[in-house]
This record gives C-alpha cells, structure tokens and sequence, in this order.
C-alpha cells in the first residue's frame, strides 16, 4: 500500500485534480438524478385509466351567469351513453390530468392521531366504469348513492367514497380500508366519508414533489357536483375504432343541448384521455430530457477527464514500470496497482463528493423547496463513480502492464 | 510574436485532433448549456420600458388589520390598493404623472359578420396612463380627466385589435361593442407589450400578450366588469360593492417622478397619508409600512423567475465548472508531455512569460472554438426552450449582447482553465528534461 500511496502524495497535483473532478461529478450527479427521478414519477407512475385512446373528455363547458343545474347535466350525460359505440358516461366536477379545475385537500381518517395525507378529490357520477378503474376490494358505488343530490359541490357532504389502495394503506396502515371513516379537513363539521371500494391506483391530478405512493392518494365521490361552473363529460368508447364517431356524436350532443346557454367566446375543449395526459406531463417529460441530458454528460465528461490524466500519469511512469517488471512484478501486479491507486483518489474524491451531494441538496432545500436527498442516492453515487473511475483507468493500466521490462535498461 | 504563437498553437492542437475535439465539445457544451439558462433569466428580468422605468415608481400602502394574517400560498393583500386609497393619491397629484389600472377581459361582438364574438385581455386605467408609459398613438388620443370622472364609455384599442375589427380603415370614432356595452373609440395605439407586463396584477401570467383595449377605470367600476387578477377583502365585502369597498384591494397604482427629491417628497406624502388614515382609525398598521418601489425593484420583490428556472441555471453553471475542470486536467497532461519541446525552447532563450504566453494562446484558441460550438449548443437549447409550455418561453431569444457574451465567456473559460497548466509547464526545469530527450 505504502508504495501506492507515496508516489500520489509527492506529484499532489494530479490525484489533486481527479479527486476535484470526481467530487464535483458526484455532487451535481446526485441531485441532477434525484431531480430526475421526481420528474420521471408522473410519466411512469400507473395512473388507473384503462384504455386511455378510448376514454373522451370534454371540459371548458362554461355557462353564462348561473352553474348549470345538475339535473340538466344529467339529462346530457345520459344523452351521451345514448350514442351508438358508448360504454360509459360521466359528468365530473375535475378530471384526471385536466388541470383547469382542481380538488385537492388534506384528508384524514378517524381519532386523536390519525394519519393525514394530500389528497385529490374526484366528484362525478359513473366514474369507476368510466375511467376504466380496477377495483380491488369492496363495490362501486349504487344506482342510490350515484342520484344523491348535493347542496353545494359535495366536497363538504358526508356520503360513501372509493379510494386508491395507497391512500387506504397510509391512511388506515396495516388494515381494511373498507367500512372505516375519511375526514375531509380537520374542521368539526368537515365531510365524513365512509370507504365502499379501494380501486388499484388513480392518480391525483396536481404534480408538485411526489413519490410513487403520493402521487396515486386519491378519492371518488359519487354524484354530481351542483353549484360549479366547470363540469367535465367523459365518454368511454366500446372500441378504438369507434372513438372518432363517438367524439363527433358527442361535439354535436353538447352544442346541441348547452350550446344556447354556454359563454360566448369560450368554446368547449374535447381530447383524447390519452392526449390530455400527454399535453399534462409534457413540462415534467421536458425536464427528463434535460436532467438525463446533463447528468450523462457530466459522467462522461468526467470519464474523458480521468483518462487523459491517467493516461499521462501512466506514460509518466514508464521507466519505473519496466524497472520493477524486471524486478520480478507480474503483469497482474502492475495491473492491480494502477487500478488500486485508481481506486484509493476516486474513493477520495466520491467521500468529498457525497459531502458536497448532501450540502448542495441542503441549499436547494433551504432556497428551492426541495425535498431531502434520500440517503440511498449516496451509496448508488459512490458506486456509480467507483465504477466510472475503473473505467476510465481500465486502457492506461492495461497499456502499463504491457511495460516490458526491457524499457528498464534504455536511457537511465 | 502573437502571430507565431498562434501558428505554434494550431500546430499543437492538429498533432493532437482527438483531444483537442473533446476540449473544444467539452467547453462547448458547458458554454451552450449556461449560455441557455442565463439568457433566459437575462430575458426574464430584462428591463421592460428601457429609458423610462428609472422614473417609474409604484406606492404600496397597509390597509391591512393588525390580526390579519396571509394565507399560506395565498397572494400578499396590501400588494394592491383600495378603491378609496388609490383616487385619494389619484387627487393628490404630487407626482408628475399618476394612474391606477386593473385588468380585465371583455368579449368583443365585432360588427362584422364574418367574425365571431372573441374575449381579449386589457386595462382598466385612468387617463396618465399613455402618457406616463410613454405609450405612442397611431390614430387619435387617449381620453382627459372629464371623462375619467364621467365614467365616459370610451376606449383606446391596440393596433392588432382595431385592424382585426375595422380592417385598414381608420377605427377612431367607431363603436365598439366589450361585455354588454358600447365604447367609442378615441385612439388606437401601436401594440404594447413590455415583458414582463411589470403594471400587472401579481396573479396572471406576466409573459403573455400586450394588452389590446384600454377604457376608464370608473366606467369598468360603473358597469361592474369582470377583473383578472386578485381581489382580496377582509371587511364583509359583498360582490356588488367590493369595488369601491375600503377594505378590498384590487387595482394597482403607478407614479412618474422624475427627481430624487420628487421620490423624496412622495415617500413622505405617503407616510403621510397613512398616519392621517391612522388617525382617522382607517389603517391600524405603522405607516411606515408605506412603501415606494422602483419599477426594477418591484420586479425583483415580485421574484417573476421561477425555481425551476433558477436550478435549471444552477445545472448549468455547474456543468460548466465540470467541464472547466476536465479541460484543466487535459490540458495539464497535454502541456506537461510537451515537457521535451517546452525545455528545448527554453533553453534557446525563451522566457518563462514567453511560454507561459504560448501556452495561453492555445488555451484560447480552444475558447474561440468551444465558443462557436457553445453558440450552436446554446441556439438548440433556447429552441427547446421556446417548445416549451411556459409563458415565458417565446421570449427565449438571444440578442447581440448574449452574443458576444457566449464568446467572451467561453475564452475567459478556457484561459482560466488554461492558467494551471500553463504555469505548471513553465516551470519545467530546461536541464532536466533536456538529459532525456
């Protein structure tokens, strides 16, 4: 060991060097796949909807002066499910990935200490069918709890819900979901809702820094929300094939039936499930791009660097090589040397680089409201530089073991 | 001599075509990636009326109760001013020119037939507005302080607008029908778009498109049109009266003064004003809270550039330092093989400065070619950026002053990264070396 380590501490400038370059590339790859990895969760996270290139949604129904009364949109939706092709209807005060209108709100279940959780809150008629969901345990909702009639958007009333299976699991940890009371907002009079069925995953329509879990905390009421000014029609086609004569039967039902009464200058937006989550998550895919774009040229980048540096370290040391081949070293002795002194600087400089990783993360938190770095993004940095430093070194030490111990005689 | 460095330099680079390529891409892409980020901020926080905003001034006044607490994500109430507050500093005139706005959108039912009714974005204002902006009219005027206090139904259009409505023809004099009344048109403007729209409300988006139509502020306030932006009460404000409540802001209020000693004597008015309103029992907060804010200074209180915006910065200023950092090591073991040559000259002569100076020239050599390719880099992410849903993002455009900025920043960069090895080249002991050439 003594006679690896001698030689870095008299020539300081090199390893010097590889370690800065090492430390800086852990510290930025660290977070810049931290960030990536927030960024990606939308985009690979199930969002629940089944057949999304089936599922219609039209929104931006505005009506001039007063919200339109429920019974009148149940009176189009059922219009809709009349359309030869449709499964499935569904009149909604929000929608997954249509993020013009929103519910969102922090939820709890029952007693002292229970667990509390952000939530989206989905208020429509027919949504389980509509949206394709999977339910896992429990029941839709009934003909009796669908027809409920609200005062106000239903936010407030208490009533029956269904849950995503994540949300019943942080909200009622190791047990039944089903049966078991959810809060809406810590207020004495807030709305109790009683969970009926745990649907597989729904994902919750406002991205800030989720998890894989948080993302999918969301819950259904049933009927039609009353008193609001932005509903949303979804319309399930039976098959792909049928979704462009469903859109245009659908386009002309609602002209047709609110046409007469909706805002002038404001018309209705009609798209694809499919489309709509594609235009929601285009900011967060972006964003991918660049994260991934960066950190993997910040690795090679590195990678170029430590090689070249290497490479002269190498080349600097010829003689000495071919002296201790002709001592008796083996090719795997010269070999093993390099790579272990290879390791020794990149070992120190992934140590100061994950410093650098947790302190860089500790500004962006205090700045940019980031979430902590989990710790297991330092050892998964560790390794990755470890192994990017052995790659690096792999063609200079190679070419030293291949020294022959003859160059010992020319020229000292 | 610079002639011959140079010659030597590219000599140098050519013997050397795979390295030299991965140094210039390696300070290309740092160049281009930060090149991106900071013209973008650059576009962000730019100067949006060059020339007139150093005279423009926007007071802010506490209304607010003492046990009056902001909602967490929610907007700052005391950012806007109340109906009552802002005619009084409308009265008071101590400033060479003063307005208050608030904006709105109207649905325009244009005459003629071929055009269906669209909604546009506007202003509310009173009649400084034009002048104060320094906005230019291509037909007719604005409107007077009659018809302020008239609540007159007149309107200024943007040029877009009044062609799309009138064609060629001269729209001064025409009615215009917004929401459900008449406006008679006494000007229209060359269109108006300062980015970031500094006069508007903190709520919408401040890197849309100009305003189109401008009418009286006591006509909106008469015929209760619809406002874009906040209103925040804390009073029992009903819908009907909350316009002209004096517990509910909404409109915002800019000032022309022109001298220190104007600013001066309007900071004190408004200290002032809220300790009369404090004795009157109005405000309950110190007037001191009063405030007056540049129009650059109110930009950065607003802090219009958003994180993601400013890490996406950090990313990329780090990813240069890493790049830097990589041509440094490079060039350290290109310059230190070159130990034979470097002693040789040394021996027949040459100085430490001279080598020092050769060796610096090809670090720049490099700059000049890492800067083309981080011009190249930085037009494809400014691309990329204006492909992006934000509203900001049609803005991301470079000017000559980016320009120049890429260049010069990408030979500072490969000079300093140069510097290191440079100086450890020169030190190279000319006897030495030369026993093993």
């Amino acid at each position: 060991m003594r006679h690896i380590v001698k030689p870095l501490l008299r020539h300081r400038m090199m390893p010097l060097l590889v370690v800065l370059q090492v430390a800086l590339a852990c510290a930025i790859a660290c977070n810049a796949l931290f960030l990536l990895q927030q960024k990606l969760v939308p985009i690979v996270s199930p969002d629940g909807v089944g057949h999304p290139d089936r599922l219609l949604v039209a929104w931006n129904i505005a009506p001039r002066g007063q919200p339109w009364p429920t019974s009148r949109l149940g009176q189009v939706a059922s219009e809709l499910r009349a359309i030869p092709g449709v499964t499935s209807t569904s009149v909604a005060g929000s929608w997954p990935m249509e993020t013009v209108a929103q519910m969102n709100g922090s939820v709890m279940g029952e007693g002292e200490h229970a667990a509390r959780a952000d939530a989206a809150v989905y208020i429509g008629n027919h949504m389980v069918d509509t949206l394709g969901l999977k339910l896992v345990a429990g029941r839709d909702f009934s003909a009796a709890e669908e027809g409920v009639a609200y005062t106000g958007i239903g936010i407030d009333a208490s009533g029956p819900a269904i849950i995503t299976r994540a949300l019943a699991n942080r909200l009622f940890p190791g047990g039944d979901a089903l049966g078991h009371v959810v809060r809406i907002g810590d207020q004495a009079d807030a709305g109790r809702r009683t969970v009926v069925g745990v649907v597989e995953h729904l994902m919750r329509n406002k991205f800030g820094q989720d998890d894989r879990e948080n993302i999918d905390y969301s819950m259904l009421f049933p009927g039609i929300p009353s008193n609001w000014p932005m509903p949303v029609f979804a319309v399930r086609a039976r098959s792909a094939a049928e979704v462009d004569g469903v859109l245009g039967a659908v386009k002309a039902a609602i002209k047709r039936d609110l046409g007469p009464d909706m805002i002038q200058g404001i018309d209705p937006a009609y798209e694809t499930y499919g489309r709509l989550r594609d235009r929601a998550l285009a900011q967060s895919r972006a964003a991918v791009w660049l994260l991934s774009g960066v950190s993997l040229v910040v690795l090679v980048v590195t990678l170029v660097g430590i090689m070249g540096l290497t490479g002269y370290w190498v080349q600097q040391r010829t003689r000495q090589i071919g002296v201790r081949r002709a001592l008796g070293a083996r090719r795997r002795n010269i070999l093993r040397e390099v790579q272990l002194e290879n390791l020794l600087v990149v070992g120190s400089g992934v140590l100061l680089g994950l410093a650098s990783a947790y302190a860089v993360n500790l500004w962006l938190m205090r700045h940019y409201e980031l979430a902590r770095l989990p710790w297991q993004y330092l050892p998964l940095g560790a390794a990755l530089m470890l192994l990017l430093g052995q790659l690096a070194v792999l063609s200079p030490a190679l070419r030293a073991s291949r020294v022959p111990p003859v160059v010992a005689t020319r020229s000292v | 001599m610079f002639g011959y460095y140079l010659d030597l330099a590219w000599r140098s680079l050519k013997r050397t075509p795979i390295l030299t390529g991965l140094m210039v891409l390696a300070i290309g892409l740092g160049i281009g990636a930060s090149m991106t980020m900071l013209t973008v901020l650059h576009v962000m926080t730019d100067d949006p009326l060059p020339g007139r905003s150093a005279q423009l001034y926007t007071p802010h006044l506490d209304p607010l109760p003492l046990d009056h607490k902001r909602r967490g994500d929610g907007p700052d109430a005391s950012d806007n001013l109340t109906w009552p507050d802002a005619m009084a500093l409308l009265k008071a005139h101590r400033a060479t020119r003063q307005a208050a706005m608030a904006g709105g959108s109207l649905l325009v039912r244009p005459g003629r037939t071929d055009l269906r009714p669209f909604y546009v974005d506007g202003r509310y204002a009173t009649a400084d507005f034009f002048a104060m902006f320094g906005m230019s009219f291509e037909h007719g005027s604005g409107w007077g302080a009659a018809d302020d206090a008239a609540g007159a139904r007149v309107v200024v259009l943007g040029e877009t607008l009044a062609r799309k409505l009138f064609g060629g023809a001269d729209a001064v004099g025409r009615t215009v029908r917004l929401g459900d009344s008449d406006f008679r048109v006494t000007g229209v403007v060359a269109d108006w778009a300062p980015q970031p729209m500094f006069y508007a409300d903190a709520s919408v988006k401040r890197y849309s498109d100009a305003d189109q139509f401008f009418l009286p502020l006591s006509a909106a306030v008469d015929l209760k049109l619809d406002v874009n932006g906040n209103f925040s009460s804390w009073g029992q404000d009903h819908a009907e009266t909350r316009m002209t409540s004096p517990t509910t802001t909404w409109l915002q209020f800019w000032a022309q003064l022109d001298t220190p000693m104007q600013v001066a004597a309007y900071r004190q008015y408004l200290a002032d004003y809220s300790a009369q309103q404090k004795a009157l029992g109005r405000f309950q907060r110190p007037p001191a809270n009063a405030k007056l804010y540049g129009l650059m200074d109110w930009l950065a209180h607003e802090n219009l550039v958003p994180n993601d915006v400013r890490l996406q910065l950090w990313l990329a200023l780090g990813f240069l330092f890493v790049c830097m950092l990589n041509i440094v090591a490079l060039l350290l073991a290109k310059f230190l093989r070159r130990s034979g040559e470097i002693s040789v000259r040394r021996a027949l002569g040459a100085g430490r400065r001279d080598i020092f100076v050769q060796l610096g020239i090809e670090s720049a050599l490099i700059g000049v070619a890492g800067g083309a390719l981080g011009l190249l880099v930085a037009q494809l992410g400014l691309w990329s950026i204006r492909q992006r849903p934000d509203d900001y993002a049609h803005l991301a455009q470079m000017d000559g002053a980016m320009l120049l900025g890429t260049l010069v920043l990408a030979v500072l960069a490969s000079v300093l990264a140069g510097l290191l090895p440079a100086w450890r080249a020169c030190r190279v002991a000319p006897a030495l070396q030369l026993k093993g050439v």
